[in-house]
């Protein structure tokens, strides 16, 4: 009962990679060419295959693992960067649904109100570990993939395959910046999940857990993506920052049930929450390894409220919120893939040492 | 003890915001929601005319019946927010279904401020109509007589789904890609009124041709059959021939198109299904009538394609843009140079059927 | 624990002063070879006829045997006519027996009494419950009294596996319970979780089970029930198979299992006793009028308050239609309609049977028809309400979660529409998912483990397709028919 099964890591790990690519069907940090899209998902699995590897044996959390190869003032060190990193990664999604949320579903209320409900909900979620998050994905994911098919299959009649026309000759400039930005921006933030995979089973085998999740994913994405250009075309694509809100608002099943956009903010909830609960159980542990406390319950409120007025101080456009994070790129780019590797190589050193 | 205490004091301090919420509940039955909008330029500045409901209870008996609200300003975005203000900022745009926009205001400022509007929250929707007039003003076509019952809008719209020249191309975000996109033009429905003395009567048999977002013309009403056949493969036109002076009606639908542009030359190729519907007299062999049609259609829809050459020298069919390989489509004025020039070879394949498979 | 004395003077008066001011407790003495007993039942509960015949014909008619030593034993072994009979020493021991019905025979010069079983109280005769009632299947009912509830279970499951261990509970009720399982397919941290939670209640009485039930819940402050409550033997005695515990209490004819999912609310007998095809269509009905109940009225008011946008428009005139002029505003509607709804479903249940029909016809007439035509609430907003109250009626077992959560819903739709609707509905997810059944997760049976798991949850599969246990219940997992 206090482990996560196979199922459960499986369908927590397709919400947590469907994220936001479920409202823009691409990387919208980059132009929308698919060969993005695939060495996203490609580039994603360094980091969890490394996390795997170092937890196969043992089935420690990561945050043990470090403690144990690098001697205190490093494994400190290194332990925060993993904390900045998801805490980062929690702030910027959060703020992005805030801006959704205000934007086409409440207008006049103001954002304070809606941040507070949504961190209360996050707050009761991962009151009991991250089991209650394994069962909810469990019973919410058939209802997501439901949506998502539901969506696209009543698009179909409005389908231009012409529109393909203008993907092919898309501008393929700065593709260096396009390159980084994709390797590490979608799909990256996948290392997390090393926090939480010690959690599972015995029995349980995390390889099939995770190749089920990435074919799964890959092919919803792709047939989001797919849709999105069909039915909008290309300078309205680049145009809007929801996509597939506005794709699902022009189907309708005859004349009477029109708008149904809504089932896709119902989804796009519902991926944000398991999103940002995993980013916040990830930061919340590294805080408790750092300093030392035998629960999670001593810093569950205190964290909650730094997040809350860090979301509060963050600039209210897309725009301005995408420059604010490409900041951080090299800060990514180095944490969740270098990192995992360099303390890949010195466990497995110090294991030899010892054995 | 007192540690919680105290950050349950704070939380609470937080939550009462929550009490005075609901900022955005508001009635149904207490707002104007509009079904049809209408843009006008007059001499010193703009008129907004929406249709919208009147329910008003008259003593007990409810009389559900349309209304319509006008409003004017020095822009379209003033005339909109002094309609806000006229009914205390209750103006819902989001059930608006058809634009109407006037004749000189598409040829003066063209239609790009209204298509603007789809993009801020909850205002028009992403698959309104636009559609344009001729002859008259979209006030007048949406003025209502005395004791009118019906919606001028859902009139409107049901006569353009009747009509074989409305697709969803007319929709706002398709107008969008057609008006950025180089290599095709805009072109949109246009309803024309006929007043009499019991009702009005509207007409969409007449399409307009965009240059960018401005209106430049209207295409002739014997060449809109036309438009139809090359801009949607669905439909099937009638066609009224005299050959030895027998007058036939047949009924022709595309079956396949293959364009292609070699050598400065525009190559159609169409194969076309044909049925007889009357033949006064049954003289005529079945070669003579095909090689009659092959010959009218090849004709008819190469003078279309040079009007639209020569006269408006725009491309409205999206040659530029379905076909790749040229460096003109990239820039749309040297694109539309160069279709100017272009000759044109039309063949048509007429296959004689005996029932139409509609 | 005071201990009995030798001399029956001493006895019968600490025993009178015992039960000063009770006058249905009687006293008999009588002599018999020159050894002086006293024999007391109380009335009404004890069978006289067995007492006279059994007891004081035996002894007084008996001219064989000679008691000078061992007067217990001989009359145990060869004077009294009765089936169950034990000896006791202690005054409490004495006292619990006699309170049940038992007869105390107090022999003078003997430390020792003896206790024989004269049961005799009037109970109800064995009737189909009321509340759960089915259309094809048996129709017995458990009882108040505990000993006939057993036997019924026993009749159900013959098997020497089958084991029962009495208990009681409650400082001045002194209620018996008893706990039932099959020996080998129960798992055994269940039955210790819960034999050491029944030892922490500390209460007076125990007069229902439901007063158990409240003391052993995991999650106290839960609306939703940890353990089920049955009435009739053939479904605690297929909870039973399954690997479950089962509480008997003596004085209600309502018995609890444990463990119990979320899923079980929605299961009744009927499933197991009608064709398969049809059971699963009911089942899938009443998981959704459970989600019916709950969500209908909640997104009906975010849609119409909030996100107009949504309604097609010939849809949107009807409602402007139907809400033009009136005094309240949507949310006051709905909250009125719901609380006058349950002012008539309440009043019809606690009505005889005869008027709760009428009640149904005038709530009907009265609320619906007059109401609109006075102009005081919207037709729409009845259609709305009476489904959410008549999909409430289909699944009692959750009644109470339906009404606090259905009134949350409300509460969050209209404030922050859909999006508060949204997070309600995450809410009652998350709170479902985090609940527990001693040592059981509650959604157990409802998440995707395996085709076989899934067999008997959202819909019932056909016997020949049910092999296995449900997993983690039971310690055994092989073949079952």
């Amino acid at each position: 009962m206090d482990k996560l099964s196979t199922k459960e890591m499986t369908s927590m790990m397709i919400l947590y990679m469907l994220g936001t690519a479920i409202m823009t069907g691409y990387t919208f940090y980059t132009t929308p060419h698919p060969l993005y899209i695939i060495i996203s998902f490609l580039a994603a699995l360094i980091p969890i295959t490394t996390c795997t590897i170092i937890i196969k044996n043992n089935k420690k959390n990561l945050f043990t693992v470090i403690d144990d190869s690098f001697n205190k003032f490093f494994s400190k060190i290194i332990n925060l960067f993993f904390v900045i990193y998801a805490f980062i990664l929690e702030i910027f999604y959060l703020r992005y649904f805030i801006i959704f949320t205000k934007n086409n579903i409440l207008i006049k209320t103001p954002v304070i109100i809606t941040t507070i409900i949504f961190l209360l909900l996050i707050f009761l979620t991962l009151k009991r570990n991250i089991i209650t998050l394994g069962k909810l994905s469990t019973f919410l994911i058939p209802i997501n993939i439901i949506v998502i098919l539901f969506g696209i299959l009543f698009s179909v009649k409005m389908f231009d395959i012409n529109n393909l026309n203008s993907l092919l000759t898309l501008n393929m400039d700065n593709i260096y910046d396009n390159l980084l930005l994709s390797i590490i921006l979608p799909f990256g933030d996948i290392v997390l999940f090393g926090f939480i995979i010690n959690n599972i089973n015995k029995n349980e085998n995390i390889k099939k857990s995770y190749s089920i999740a990435f074919t799964v994913s890959f092919i919803l994405i792709m047939l989001i993506y797919f849709t999105n250009i069909f039915v909008l075309g290309f300078p309205l694509l680049l145009k809007v920052p929801y996509p597939t809100f506005i794709t699902v608002g022009l189907s309708s099943i005859g004349t009477y049930v029109t708008r149904m956009e809504i089932i896709v903010a119902f989804n796009f909830f519902i991926t944000t929450l398991v999103k940002i609960s995993v980013c916040s159980y990830a930061a919340m542990l590294g805080l408790k390894h750092i300093m030392n406390l035998s629960n999670i319950k001593e810093i569950n409120i205190i964290y909650t409220i730094i997040v809350f007025f860090t979301v509060m101080i963050l600039p209210s456009t897309i725009n301005k919120l995408l420059l604010l994070l490409f900041k951080f790129k090299w800060y990514f780019l180095f944490t969740a893939f270098i990192l995992p590797i360099l303390v890949l190589i010195i466990s497995k050193i110090k294991n030899r040492k010892t054995t | 003890m007192k540690g919680k205490k105290i950050l349950s004091i704070i939380l609470l301090t937080f939550m009462i915001p929550l009490l005075c919420s609901c900022y955005d509940y508001s009635e149904l039955e207490r707002e104007i929601l509009i079904f049809t909008l209408g843009v006008d330029k007059v001499s010193d500045g703009y008129v907004v005319s929406a249709e919208t409901l009147d329910a008003s209870d008259y003593g007990g008996e409810l009389n559900v019946k349309p209304e319509v609200i006008t409003s004017k300003g020095d822009s379209i975005y003033e005339a909109l927010s002094i309609l806000d203000g006229k009914f205390n900022n209750k103006v819902n745009l989001t059930h608006c279904e058809l634009i109407i926009v006037g004749e000189k205001y598409a040829k003066e400022d063209g239609i790009y401020d209204i298509l603007n509007l789809v993009y801020e929250k909850n205002n028009l929707r992403f698959n309104t109509i636009f559609t344009t007039t001729y002859g008259s003003s979209a006030e007048e076509i949406l003025m209502s007589k005395e004791g009118h019952e019906t919606f001028h809008g859902f009139e409107i719209l049901e006569q353009l789904s009747k009509n074989k020249l409305f697709s969803d191309n007319s929709r706002a975000y398709k107008i969008i890609n057609s008006i950025e996109n180089s290599g095709i033009e805009l072109t949109l429905p246009v309803i024309k009124v006929a007043k009499s003395e019991e009702k009005k009567n509207f007409y969409a048999n007449k399409i307009a041709v965009f240059k960018g977002d401005k209106l430049a013309g209207y295409i002739d009403d014997k060449d809109v059959n036309y438009y139809s056949l090359l801009m949607n493969e669905k439909n099937s036109i009638q066609i009224k021939m005299k050959e030895e002076d027998n007058l036939i009606n047949a009924k022709v639908s595309l079956k396949k198109t293959r364009t292609s542009i070699k050598n400065n030359r525009l190559n159609i190729d169409m194969d076309v299904n044909a049925y007889i519907e009357s033949n006064e007299k049954k003289t005529t062999s079945k070669e003579k009538l095909k090689s009659a049609l092959e010959n009218k259609l090849e004709t008819d829809l190469s003078n279309f394609i040079e009007e639209t050459q020569k006269r408006f020298k725009l491309d409205i069919f999206g040659y530029g843009y379905h076909l790749n390989n040229y460096k003109e489509k990239k820039n749309n004025q040297n694109w539309n140079k160069f279709y100017e020039n272009l000759n044109r070879n039309i063949e048509v394949h007429v296959t004689l059927k005996e029932d139409m498979e509609e | 624990m005071n201990k009995l004395h030798k001399s029956l003077k001493i006895n019968t008066a600490i025993i009178k002063n015992q039960f000063n001011n009770d006058d249905t407790i009687r006293y008999r003495h009588f002599n018999n070879q020159g050894i002086d007993y006293l024999l007391m039942f109380i009335d009404g509960m004890s069978n006289s006829e067995r007492i006279n015949e059994d007891i004081i014909k035996a002894i007084l008619e008996n001219k064989k045997i000679v008691f000078k030593f061992n007067i217990i034993k001989k009359l145990e072994d060869k004077i009294l006519y009765s089936n169950d009979l034990k000896e006791i020493t202690t005054f409490e021991d004495m006292f619990s027996d006699l309170l049940y019905g038992n007869t105390i025979l107090l022999i003078e010069g003997q430390n020792t009494a003896l206790s024989i079983d004269t049961k005799g109280f009037m109970m109800r005769s064995i009737m189909e419950p009321p509340t759960d009632r089915i259309t094809k299947g048996p129709r017995e009912g458990f009882q108040e009294n505990i000993l006939t509830n057993l036997s019924m279970l026993r009749r159900k499951i013959q098997s020497p596996n089958l084991k029962f261990e009495f208990s009681s509970l409650g400082k001045i009720t002194k209620t018996k319970t008893c706990l039932a399982y099959v020996d080998g397919l129960v798992d055994k941290k269940v039955l210790k979780e819960i034999k050491r939670r029944l030892k922490k209640i500390d209460i007076d009485s125990v007069l229902d089970v439901n007063y158990v039930l409240e003391s052993i819940k995991d999650d106290k402050r839960s609306p939703f029930k940890t353990a089920g409550t049955y009435e009739k033997p053939d479904i605690v005695a297929s909870k039973i198979l399954e690997g479950r515990v089962a509480l008997f209490v003596d004085g209600t004819p309502i018995v609890m299992t444990v463990p119990y999912l979320f899923i079980e609310n929605f299961m009744s007998g009927d499933d197991y006793y009608l064709n398969y095809y049809f059971a699963s269509f009911t089942r899938m009905i009443r998981i959704v009028s459970f989600f019916l109940a709950i969500c209908i009225p909640a997104l009906y008011l975010a849609i119409i308050t909030f996100h107009k946008e949504i309604l097609p428009s010939n849809l949107a005139i009807s409602i402007i239609g139907a809400r033009e002029g009136l005094p309240c505003s949507s949310f006051t509607e709905c909250i009125l309609m719901i609380i006058i709804f349950e002012i008539l479903g309440e009043a019809g249940n606690r009505s005889g049977s005869g008027a709760s029909t009428a009640l149904g016809i005038v709530g009907g007439l009265v609320v619906g028809q007059a109401a609109v035509e006075a102009r005081l609430i919207s037709a729409p907003m009845i259609i709305v309400v009476a489904l959410s109250a008549i999909s409430e009626l289909m699944i009692p077992s959750v009644k109470g979660s339906t009404i606090i959560f259905r009134f949350i819903f409300i509460i969050l739709s209209s404030m922050f529409g859909l999006y508060g609707f949204i997070i309600a509905f995450l809410f009652l997810i998350v709170h479902i998912s985090s609940l527990e059944s001693f040592g059981m997760s509650y959604t157990a049976d409802v998440a995707f483990h395996s085709p076989q798991q899934f067999k008997d949850s959202f819909y019932r599969a056909p016997w020949f397709k049910m092999n296995t246990r449900p997993v983690d219940m039971s310690e055994k997992t092989d073949r079952r028919e």
